[in-house]
């Protein structure tokens, strides 16, 4: 039963990732294959608040050396991390988004990932290097210092992590479709002809990035509670291959349709790889399976059916776009603005 | 300054083993004007076929080589029809679903060789030749000395094949434009499959080469390499495979002395830092070549 929960909490948490990386990829047309970097970097910072400083009582048994370090009492840890996950994506936002070529900004990407994921292993007084964090006390330990968490303790937590998952939906399904997601969605489908129409492309496009780095840094700080370790190794770069077949197979641009890309892949497909026959014996073919699948699916819908299982949702907007959204019957015969779908297709 | 002449030998030789790589990566992005991040994977099959055929089925071990070059390439063939070419032709595709698709392929083929070898290493039984040469103020191996007459066999050859032979001048007109080589009747998707065929037989050679360097090779070799390729291939001019060699070249010295005056194994970090500073800073690289790669 708390294997469940545990698995429940990785889901839950991915979930509020896949949000993000959707804003990003599927409203934003931004390729971030860094994306796992601000995970990381939520979850690191939340751990290292969390965790108290080195060498403290807490991890006397095993001598990790980090930066920070102090025992914060929740949600402070994870505001830190959210906060800093924010600058750090700042920053990459600055550096990337300078009118090139969407792959190349890609690449750009990911070598500011390679730079930033070598530095923190290699540098061991950043976050413990290649070993990373451990011991990283769960919600109920940081109050009550005792041992594992029992199950109700992680039942909470799983609960506390649904309701931001929750709360990370409506925010992104509001974002969406207020006058920010439509101007996102037109600089994605025209840089030239959003730009000419009086919006920034690259302030429009460098802002979804923060938001959606913002969403990862509080991914990354909810799971690291529950994981209770962090070393690079759990944030390599095909990590993000995994979080983009999510979105890609839920459907770019569709909010619900990232979340059951989750659903399917943390949940059934992980698990599902554990029931393959002679697994037990060779854990390189658990792994190896998961990987192929994913990777597997991802092709797979690009190409065969690039708008993935739910599409993105045309919205029809009445002239007066103040009163939200058209309703069949309120629509007169002059439409003001028809958006395109992620597949490009125009209705 | 000995010590800086070393670092400069060591930084050629490094750079050589990748640079037949990079050649070849930026020939195919020359031609086909799309990021293929499944390359470095086409190297480690490159060398797992060479050992599949010299350790697995006995048969000897040049011919081995040859095999495994040419199935190399006829496997980058049957990616690009199989995966690339399909997704390409839809409508509404950006340049980035290609990344993401190549990323995916990448994925996939290298946990499909840990899925059939496992993560441990494999050894091809090949002996080089380890006498010390000297030349001029450098010290080279017997082995690395073949790879740099590797890599110039392969300049020339792409030289010889791009401006002596009519495929070549298809390729090139493809590059600079490939709707007007369609009008001017030239078969868009046959040149296509030649040039996946060729960069994937160059592929084969550099995992060939890379596994008579490192000796030991496992699942992840080539996808490592791939790191050090991309930026050389961005500092020499993407798309152009001249300039590949004089960006590989770039970035061996660049982490020869790292090395020697850093310590410690920063080859990724400088390739990353590399690859950042050309695409913020001068995207064309080193030899800008007027190709579509810089629309």
């Amino acid at each position: 039963m708390s294997y469940l929960l545990i698995v429940g909490i990785f889901v839950v948490t991915n979930m509020i990732a896949a949000l993000g990386l959707n804003l990003q990829l599927g409203f934003g047309g931004i390729v971030n294959l860094a994306f796992i970097l601000f995970f990381a970097c939520g979850a690191y910072f939340t751990a290292v608040f969390t965790i108290g400083p080195p060498g403290s009582s807490q991890d006397h048994l095993l001598a990790q050396t980090y930066l920070f370090g102090a025992r914060f009492p929740w949600p402070l840890p994870l505001i830190i991390g959210v906060l800093a996950t924010i600058a750090l994506g700042y920053v990459v936002a600055r550096l990337l988004f300078r009118n090139e070529r969407d792959d190349f900004a890609g690449l750009a990407a990911v070598a500011i990932f390679l730079i930033c994921w070598n530095a923190v292993g290699d540098w061991g007084g950043l976050f413990n290097g290649w070993n990373g964090l451990s011991a990283i006390p769960q919600l109920y330990q940081s109050i009550s210092q005792g041992g594992y968490e029992s199950q109700t303790e992680m039942a909470v937590y799983l609960g506390v992590c649904a309701v931001f998952a929750a709360g990370s939906y409506w925010y992104c399904q509001r974002l969406i479709l207020s006058p920010f997601g439509r101007s996102l969605k037109a600089v994605r489908e025209n840089r030239a002809a959003a730009s000419a129409l009086g919006i920034n492309p690259n302030q429009a496009t460098r802002k979804a990035f923060i938001i959606g780095c913002a969403l990862a840094g509080l991914s990354g700080g909810l799971f690291v509670q529950g994981a209770t370790v962090w070393s690079p190794s759990t944030w390599a770069l095909p990590e993000t291959v995994a979080l983009i077949a999510a979105v890609i197979l839920g459907g770019r641009g569709n909010n619900f349709g990232s979340i059951m890309g989750i659903v399917f892949f943390q949940g059934i497909l992980n698990e599902g790889a554990h029931l393959i026959p002679g697994s037990a014996q060779n854990g390189n073919l658990i792994a190896a399976t998961q990987w192929i699948v994913i990777s597997l699916t991802t092709v797979l819908v690009l190409w065969a059916r690039p708008a993935g299982i739910f599409p993105e949702r045309k919205r029809i907007w009445p002239k007066d776009v103040s009163r939200g959204l058209a309703k069949p019957d309120q629509v007169s015969g002059e439409l003001l603005v028809r958006t395109v779908d992620s597949a490009g297709e125009t209705k | 300054m000995n010590e800086f002449l070393n670092a400069l030998s060591v930084g050629v030789v490094n750079a050589s083993v990748i640079s037949i790589a990079t050649v070849g990566f930026s020939l195919q992005f020359g031609i086909t004007n799309y990021i293929n991040i499944a390359y470095g994977d086409f190297l480690t099959f490159g060398a797992f076929f060479w050992y599949a055929f010299a350790v697995g089925l006995g048969v000897e071990l040049w011919i081995s080589a040859v095999l495994a070059v040419l199935g190399t390439g006829l496997m980058a063939v049957a990616v690009s029809r199989g995966v690339f070419t399909p997704i390409l032709r839809r409508r509404a595709t950006k340049p980035f679903i290609l990344m993401i698709a190549s990323f995916g392929m990448a994925v996939m083929l290298e946990n499909i060789l840990l899925a059939i070898y496992g993560s441990s290493f494999v050894t091809i039984p090949a002996r080089g030749n380890a006498n010390v040469i000297s030349i001029g103020g450098f010290q080279l191996s017997g082995n690395q000395l073949s790879v740099v007459l590797i890599v110039v066999a392969v300049m020339f050859g792409i030289r010889f094949l791009l401006t002596r032979t009519k495929l070549g001048k298809a390729m090139r007109a493809m590059s600079d434009d490939d709707q007007l080589a369609q009008n001017c009747s030239i078969n868009t998707r046959l040149i296509t499959d030649w040039t996946w065929l060729i960069t994937g037989m160059i592929a084969g050679i550099a995992g060939c080469v890379l596994a008579l360097q490192t000796v030991n090779i496992n699942d992840t070799s080539g996808s490592s390499e791939l790191w050090l390729i991309i930026p050389a291939s961005f500092a020499g001019g993407i798309g152009n495979p001249y300039g590949a060699v004089a960006g590989a070249t770039t970035l061996g010295f660049g982490i020869a002395l790292t090395d020697t005056y850093l310590g410690g194994q920063y080859d990724i970090i400088v390739g990353g830092l590399l690859l950042g500073a050309v695409i913020l800073l001068r995207p064309q690289g080193l030899f800008a070549s007027a190709r579509k790669a810089l629309v």
